[in-house]
């Protein structure tokens, strides 16, 4: 019953969820609920705001509204930060409604007489924004290039959309009618087949159950650190760690070092290792405020890593990578602040 | 009509109700909050050897209220940080010289923390404090003119001279030119790099130094205790008779919600009620504008800074941890600092370009937690109620927490 319910539960909110653009063209493609656009090889994330009208709703061809409207590409590849990318939206003229692609673009004659809109090229590391603002309900055609500096190669995306389309209307209208047909559908599929499926559905449940679990950490140190501890053990499969705050006790918001001691398992310090170090709140799903280094080795086998910082209390985890010429092993210290 | 009554009656049972039992772990967190934890705070900044000096307060408060400290000797730093609004001026961005593109913040506190402006593009309050003197749209003025300015004002000269030593000779038009508006036009950039490099260090000292008195005047504008406050405290000396009179029922009921349901704390904690790092929370940009990228491009801005910790005019390079380990990835996309919340009922409207004019506003768009226009929004929906919103506003008025200092340093020295 469970597992029959949280199936469809599933299939309803995916429904509800599902983005507002329908149609896949052009350059932009729909990877499940983010827009894609590929710029050549390039791969960047595409969405359109009317924030007036539409507030924070994203929207990845068609738009609603007329008035003003705001494209943002924010790069999925480091390629695209390098290069200088333009955007220009010109009138559909090409005949071929949505269908419109990049030979038809080339037969234009004139791209400037139906250019609505042009952002000239721009080298942005992180993202490409543009603003427009549309008069009227038409078709339109955006068009990225990007230009690869050095090899002198262009890529462009072309996306054909609509001002004042309503396929997120007809969605949730489509969805408003579904629903029902669902609810009947689930209810005449439980109550009639309700025994051939019951080890199906519990062996479904354990699977969802099994997603939902929060990841494994095994390993942690899950001790509180309390006020007065100043150090903090782990260890891996053959190196043992002491580390200790040089802010003791440790307030958050505070930056610091720490000092770490490896040795094997039978005692003896570990020189030479390269400890890489990072951590987060894995409840709360978020790494570390800064991004600490090991800056030394001193005496042999105790490293120094500067930079620290917890910016909340609760349960934090260290997680070091240690690398020697033999051995590349993870430690997680973890402890409550 | 039969569900307004319902939501009505609980609002009102809810609101009359005091919360007085705490479980360890809020209390644990209250206490976190209170106003005492500043004292372990880090205050100091090395990098500023006059921070704690008398004169150099004096003289940062003298400057700080004087309105010759820009091009058309109409804008000083109080025009846009009004005392009375908790040091902010009221607006969605600040108008001065021009129109700035952020909300000012409140400066009450702000020297706890190792970050300034809402990006972060500064290390310290020092070197904040010069940004705004050569910005075209705030006092659009340039150093060699404030050198001047020092330097020609007796009052001025004399204090500075006995702070930091004597001055050079500014009076030479040769080795220092004049310079008209903004800092950083063609006309001055020319004029600039025509000058001796000696002299231009020479200004660059007089002008550091200037951001460095107003770090010292900033310094003692520190939050004292709130209602709240009050509230912790008389509950440590009284456990067994909660305190009826420091927060009302419903003001508890938005301190229970705080540390707890509403998840506040996450990042507005510790005594200031923030925990100065950067966190994207989704805002709209303003109508007409683009999205802000925040602290991504802030960060970069502050390694370049030939003013920050690093660079020849700090007093200690040796003190720059936040800036050599600072996070420079993508997770910095549309990120700002999280604002004190000390004095948050004076300091509206709220965001980094103000663009959410109340703390009703401030607060349905955390519960709703809506999708981010440039990378994405940390927060997660909080599925409150409308009165637990209200009791959440209603705590947050009651941390108004002015300064405990002579009033004379709240307004234009006599």
């Amino acid at each position: 019953m469970a597992a029959h319910f949280i199936v469809f539960f599933s299939f309803l909110v995916a429904c509800l969820s599902a983005p507002t653009t329908s149609h896949t063209h052009g350059g932009v493609v729909l990877e499940e609920d983010i827009c894609l656009i590929k710029v050549g090889f390039y791969q960047a994330h595409f969405t359109i705001f009317q924030p007036e009208t539409r507030r924070h709703k994203q929207f990845c061809e068609d738009l609603p509204d007329i008035g003003e409207s705001i494209f943002v590409l924010e790069y999925l590849h480091d390629g695209l930060e390098e290069m200088a990318v333009d955007f220009r939206i010109i009138r559909n003229t090409t005949g071929q409604g949505q269908f419109a692609n990049l030979d038809d673009i080339r037969k234009i004659n004139d791209l400037d007489a139906v250019t609505v809109f042009y952002q000239p090229p721009v080298t942005e590391p992180d993202i490409f924004a543009a603003m427009h603002d549309f008069k009227e309900n038409a078709e339109f055609i955006g068009i990225v290039e990007a230009l690869d500096l050095e090899s002198n190669k262009v890529y462009t995306a072309v996306f054909p959309f609509e001002t004042g389309f309503t396929s997120s209307d007809v969605g949730e209208i489509v969805s408003l009618i579904a629903i029902p047909i669902l609810i009947l559908l689930w209810l005449t599929y439980f109550f009639v087949g309700k025994k051939r499926r019951k080890a199906q559905g519990s062996a479904l449940a354990l699977t969802l159950l099994a997603i939902v679990l929060p990841h494994n950490t095994l390993g942690a140190t899950d001790a509180p650190l309390k006020p007065d501890q100043k150090e903090i053990r782990g260890s891996s499969q053959n190196f043992d760690v002491l580390a200790s705050p040089r802010l003791n006790p440790i307030r958050i918001n505070q930056i610091h070092s720490w000092d770490i001691v490896v040795s094997t398992k039978r005692g003896e310090v570990v020189s030479g290792a390269k400890i890489d170090i990072s951590g987060g709140m894995p409840l709360h799903d978020h790494g570390l405020p800064t991004a600490p280094r090991m800056i030394q080795e001193s005496p042999l086998g105790h490293y120094r890593v500067d930079g620290v910082k917890f910016h909340m209390r609760g349960y934090w985890e260290l997680y070091l990578v240690i690398s020697t010429d033999d051995e590349i092993e993870r430690v997680t210290l973890g402890f409550n602040l | 009509m039969i569900t307004v009554s319902l939501l009505g009656a609980t609002y009102l049972y809810f609101s009359t109700v005091s919360i007085d039992q705490w479980s360890a772990e809020e209390w644990s967190e209250i206490q976190s909050m209170e106003i005492s934890n500043l004292q372990y705070l880090d205050q100091s900044d090395s990098t500023n050897q006059v921070v704690d000096n008398p004169e150099a307060r004096k003289l940062g408060h003298r400057l700080f209220f004087d309105s010759r400290l820009s091009s058309n000797g109409k804008v000083a730093c109080a025009s846009c940080h009004n005392p009375d609004l908790a040091f902010t001026d009221g607006l969605n961005t600040s108008v001065a010289t021009g129109v700035s593109k952020r909300n000012a913040p409140s400066l009450i506190g702000s020297s706890f923390s190792p970050w300034f402006y809402w990006d972060g593009r500064k290390d310290s309050l020092w070197s904040q404090a010069l940004s705004p003197l050569e910005d075209p749209a705030e006092h659009a003025g340039n150093r060699t003119l404030y050198a001047k300015l020092i330097h020609s004002d007796e009052l001025y000269k004399r204090s500075y001279e006995t702070i930091f030593g004597r001055m050079p000779n500014l009076n030479d038009p040769d080795r220092f030119p004049k310079m008209v508006g903004p800092f950083n036009t063609p006309e001055n950039q020319e004029i600039w790099q025509g000058m001796g490099q000696e002299d231009r260090i020479a200004v660059n000292e007089v002008f550091s130094n200037i951001g460095k008195v107003l770090a010292a005047y900033q310094k003692i504008l520190a939050p004292g205790p709130s209602r709240f406050d009050e509230y912790v405290s008389n509950y440590l000396s009284t456990p067994d008779e909660p305190p009826k009179d420091t927060l009302t029922p419903e003001e508890t009921r938005g301190l229970k919600l705080f540390v707890g349901k509403a998840a506040c704390t996450n990042c507005h904690n510790g005594p200031l009620l923030t925990n100065n790092s950067f966190h994207n929370t989704g805002l709209l940009s303003p109508t007409s504008k683009l999205p802000d990228v925040g602290r991504i491009k802030g960060i970069r801005a502050a390694r370049k800074d030939s003013f920050n910790c690093l660079g020849y005019f700090s007093d200690d390079n040796e003190a720059c941890m936040e800036l050599l380990f600072a996070k420079t990835d993508k997770a910095n996309l549309g990120a700002f600092r999280t604002p004190s919340l000390r004095n948050v009922e004076l300091t509206a409207p709220y965001g980094h370009a103000g663009q959410q004019k109340s703390l009703e506003e401030v607060l349905r768009h955390y519960n709703e937690a809506p999708d981010a226009m440039i990378g994405h929004n940390e927060a997660k929906p909080l599925g409150l109620w409308p009165w637990e919103l209200a009791q959440l506003e209603s705590f947050l008025r009651a941390l108004n927490s002015p300064p405990i200092i002579d009033k004379k340093w709240l307004g234009p020295p006599s």
